[in-house]
């Protein structure tokens, strides 16, 4: 009476991101995130705003790549949801997710302390609409209040409308092409690739195992779902080293 | 009734209330009161629905498909095997549908900056054209109102002024893009035949700037040069100096000259592209009344582009760019509310035509530029009767595809029994392109430009700065 | 002396307990009227119509829960019995097409995502094993709603939903009910 264990992922070509920011906007269109000026809280680095998806910057020289940073799924001893004193985080069983409820948060942001990937973003206020703008919420994820943390949730909303729509017709499979998160969607480039990485065959489980391909911050173990490929050793290599330079690493804005 | 018996039912109401409902109800109640706060946003509800139109915000016209609950527009995705945009949209669409609930936008007419009565101003500017000479400044062309516009201006004694048209850049035939300062791989020209080119490693990039844009740190060969001399390396690549003049004069080491032009020589044809703005002359003491159209994103005019030229009536959704400072500023319908036009892009080489349907009602009171023209200068088009006949030369034609966005079919023109027929495939969303063309009419093609035409008034709108130009 | 504290003590446990049982959800509810009082075993009877007719279910797996002004229309064009209310109703609200502004039952938070595709089609549920014999009324029931929280006294919680789960063994994550 249950699904398939499924372990969505991704693949991401950086050869082919060229830092547009399709995806953000994609994003947080999707997932009804208020516009707001892009602030960082003084002093930090940390931005201000929601970016459950954002686009990072490393260079080396004149030469410059775009990686899009979102919730990286782990899979192995997850820290958001190993530190939660509310379970407001959990990860999926039948689809891989890490589903984060921003209802059930108390604010706490011990997540956000434990995610290595800083993919976790905090509500200082409550979200402001331009009059009439909120009638152009979807519908299909909850708005939030403040003082709750949110990330990206691969598109659940999307996903249940996948379900909702194989269950029309008896299925309790979804059909692939149905589920397509909004960043993946947006990409001008297709440089992002989604989908079941439990299927050996697929498209994103065969480009996981390219040799070219690598993931963020691949010591710490936290076995991400989502990877990176790129065909340029510099990129690969600063990769490697974990980024623990801050230098290395441009984190402005792309 | 004693003091002692009074406290005691006091007592016993109090140890009976943990086993009736009040307390645990309260508290629930009241957990669920604190999370329902009414300035908390609510998503529309409604029937879920996909309406198919054209992106309107620059010349490209891509395909969208807007996903609607309802009456409210809450998503935009690309057009999958789009002639045109590839099944690709560029940042900015993804957004488009929120344009319109703006803080800048334009509610009312304005009078030197501050609220008058359409009926007022209509009557006023009505009365400057009659008076005196005006010009149409229209930074759209190739749309079918363009026509429209024309024929208004010459039958008044009126002038015509739009960008110089694009004559399409042939990029499937080279292999390599030399540009000088153009951002090729932002969202520039048609961006998904670009990026599809470039992607694929068909055409590679060999940025020429003053200081490292985002493309030039993406290109396949980038070239910092000294302010001025970009187009020494032109001359260079085109055989006309050599290398260490070239680098004397835009302070490149002759090796990476060198290598470059290995490069571009390796894989063979190549084109050059400058990065410029689009250029309309308004010429001083000619013209009374200005009478501008923006297009649905408010415009790309620079204020700095218009030298004095009597009165600027200026018709746009937002209060930016132009229309923030010119004498008349008459709100239009915004991005989605009223039927638009996607003509030829720029920098294609062959004609396309999509009519870009509304996706929501706009606001009442608003009518669009070229109906407001037609009103001022008193003659008889309308934005339909032009489009009209648009759709009807194109039927009459019996040239080209029409291409359907909903189910993504592929008819020929000449399954098209009537021009009523292509309309209604058209206001269901489709496009027309014509490959076999040996060139595009002049009259359908859209403003020539380095950047993409949308640059400044919508990043001044996004950075909240309203005065900008 | 020690009677009369027994006394005392007893009369305020009962007068309390009265009070919040029966007197609490008197005040905590306020009933409001739906605007039509709509007749489900007439339809059923002398229409024929099955649930399915009116509260359907899309190919896309959208649940229609409250029909549209349109469905009624597709009988209710003009009046077709002679009672005072349904030409009331098809003055009213037909010929104008004004939605009918139903007072919902079942509205949940923002952040509840039930699917009936999914309890339909997968689970193979009868209207009736949830909504009860709902389609045999011959009249609404009166709509309760909370003063505090909103919500209406018959809105289903999760605590019904987790019940029903446990005992047919059937696993759903947050994710499948939460948005």
């Amino acid at each position: 009476m249950t699904r398939k264990a499924h372990r969505y992922g991704m693949v991401i070509d950086v050869d082919r991101c060229i830092g547009c920011g399709a995806c953000m906007v994609a994003c947080a269109v999707e997932n009804n995130v208020a516009p707001s000026p892009l602030i960082r809280r003084p002093g930090t680095n940390e931005p201000k705003t929601i970016m459950p998806v954002r686009v990072e910057r490393v260079a080396a020289g004149d030469q410059a790549r775009f990686l899009p940073v979102m919730c990286m799924q782990c899979e192995h001893e997850t820290p958001c949801v190993s530190v939660c004193p509310q379970q407001a985080v959990e990860v999926d069983r039948e689809s891989g997710i890490v589903f984060q409820m921003p209802q059930r948060c108390l604010g706490c942001r011990y997540c956000m302390t434990a995610c290595p990937y800083h993919a976790r973003y905090f509500n200082w206020g409550d979200p402001e609409w331009p009059a009439g703008m909120e009638t152009t919420l979807n519908p299909s994820v909850a708005p939030r209040m403040r003082g709750v943390v949110e990330k990206c949730n691969f598109c659940h909303g999307r996903l249940q409308s996948a379900q909702d729509r194989a269950a029309a017709s008896g299925k309790r499979e979804i059909d692939a092409a149905d589920y397509v998160p909004a960043c993946v969607e947006a990409c001008p480039t297709k440089a992002i690739t989604f989908g079941d990485l439990a299927d050996a065959n697929g498209n994103v489980a065969r480009a996981s195992r390219d040799a070219h391909a690598f993931r963020l911050l691949e010591k710490l173990g936290t076995e991400p779902k989502v990877y990176y490929r790129s065909e340029l050793e510099w990129v690969r290599d600063l990769m490697e080293r974990g980024g623990a330079a801050q230098e290395n690493v441009d984190r402005r804005q792309a | 009734m004693t003091r002692r018996e009074l406290l005691t039912l006091g007592l016993g109401a109090a140890a009976a209330v943990p086993l009736t409902p009040v307390p645990w109800k309260l508290l629930d109640d009241s957990s669920k009161w604190t999370q329902n706060w009414n300035w908390i946003p609510r998503p529309p509800r409604g029937e879920p629905s996909v309406k198919y139109s054209s992106c309107t915000l620059c010349s490209a016209g891509c395909g969208i498909a807007a996903r609607c609950v309802g009456t409210s527009v809450i998503g935009i995705a690309p057009v999958a095997d789009h002639p045109v945009s590839k099944g690709v949209l560029c940042p900015l669409a993804f957004g488009a549908h929120q344009l319109p609930f703006h803080p800048a936008r334009l509610t009312c007419p304005l009078r030197h900056g501050r609220p008058a009565r359409i009926e007022e101003v209509t009557a006023e500017i009505a009365g400057r054209v009659k008076a005196g000479r005006f010009a149409i400044v229209d930074e759209r062309p190739g749309r079918a109102v363009s026509e429209a516009y024309q024929r208004i201006a010459a039958a008044n004694g009126g002038a015509y002024i739009a960008p110089v048209a694009g004559n399409g850049l042939p990029l499937e035939d080279v292999r390599t893009i030399v540009s000088l300062g153009a951002p090729v791989l932002e969202s520039w020209g048609t961006p998904g035949r670009v990026l599809e080119l470039w992607g694929s490693g068909r055409l590679a990039v060999v940025q020429v700037e003053e200081s490292l844009s985002k493309t030039g740190a993406l290109a396949a060969k980038s070239l910092i040069v000294r302010q001025g001399s970009g187009s020494k390396i032109s001359e260079l690549l085109a055989g006309r100096v050599g290398i260490s003049a070239a680098s004397e004069a835009t302070g490149v080491a002759q090796e990476k000259l060198a290598d470059v032009v290995q490069f571009v020589k390796e894989r063979g044809a190549m084109i050059s592209v400058a990065g410029e703005q689009p250029q309309i002359a308004i010429l001083d003491g000619e013209i009374d009344t200005l009478l501008i159209d923006h297009g649905p994103l408010g415009g790309s005019l620079s204020r700095g582009a218009l030298r004095r030229g009597g009165v600027i009536v200026s018709l746009s959704p937002y209060r930016a760019g132009v229309a923030a400072a010119a004498d008349y500023a008459i709100p239009t319908p915004a991005f989605g509310e009223a039927l638009e036009e996607a003509p030829t892009p720029w920098d294609a080489m062959s004609p396309s035509y999509a009519l870009a349907p509304p996706l929501r009602g706009a606001p009442a009171g608003l009518t669009t530029p070229c109906d407001f023209i037609a009103k001022v200068t008193v003659s008889g088009e309308t934005q339909e009767s032009a489009i009209e006949r648009r759709v009807e030369r194109l039927h009459a034609a019996k040239r080209g595809v029409v291409f359907a966005f909903r189910d993504r079919t592929v008819k020929a023109m000449s399954e098209f029994k009537t021009a009523a027929d292509l309309r209604k495939a058209f206001d269901a969303g489709a496009c027309w392109t014509d490959r076999e063309a040996k060139e595009t009419p002049a009259e359908f093609r859209g403003a020539r430009s380095g950047r993409k035409a949308i640059d400044v008034p919508l990043l001044a709108m996004l950075r909240g700065n309203e005065n900008d130009s | 002396m020690r009677y009369r504290f027994c006394m005392f003590f007893a009369l305020g446990f009962g007068a309390m307990l009265a009070a919040a049982w029966l007197g609490f959800p008197r005040t905590l509810y306020r009933t409001e009227p739906q605007p039509l009082d709509f007749n489900h075993r007439v339809h059923k009877e002398k229409a024929s119509s099955k649930c399915a007719d009116c509260h359907s279910l899309s190919d896309n797996g959208v649940f229609v829960g409250i029909p549209s002004i349109s469905t009624c229309a597709g009988c209710h064009a003009d009046a077709i019995g002679n009672t005072a209310k349904e030409k009331a109703f098809v003055t009213n609200f037909v010929k104008p097409g004004r939605e009918i502004p139903w007072a919902a039952y079942g509205r949940q938070p923002m952040n509840v995502r039930f699917s009936h595709a999914v309890h339909l089609n997968l689970a193979k549920l009868s209207c009736e094993a949830c909504h009860g014999p709902h389609g045999q009324s011959s009249s609404l029931a009166a709509y309760q709603e909370d003063r505090i929280s909103g919500y209406s006294k018959l809105a289903m919680t999760m605590s019904d939903c987790e019940d029903c789960h446990r005992k047919r063994n059937v696993e759903a994550g947050c994710l499948g009910c939460h948005k």
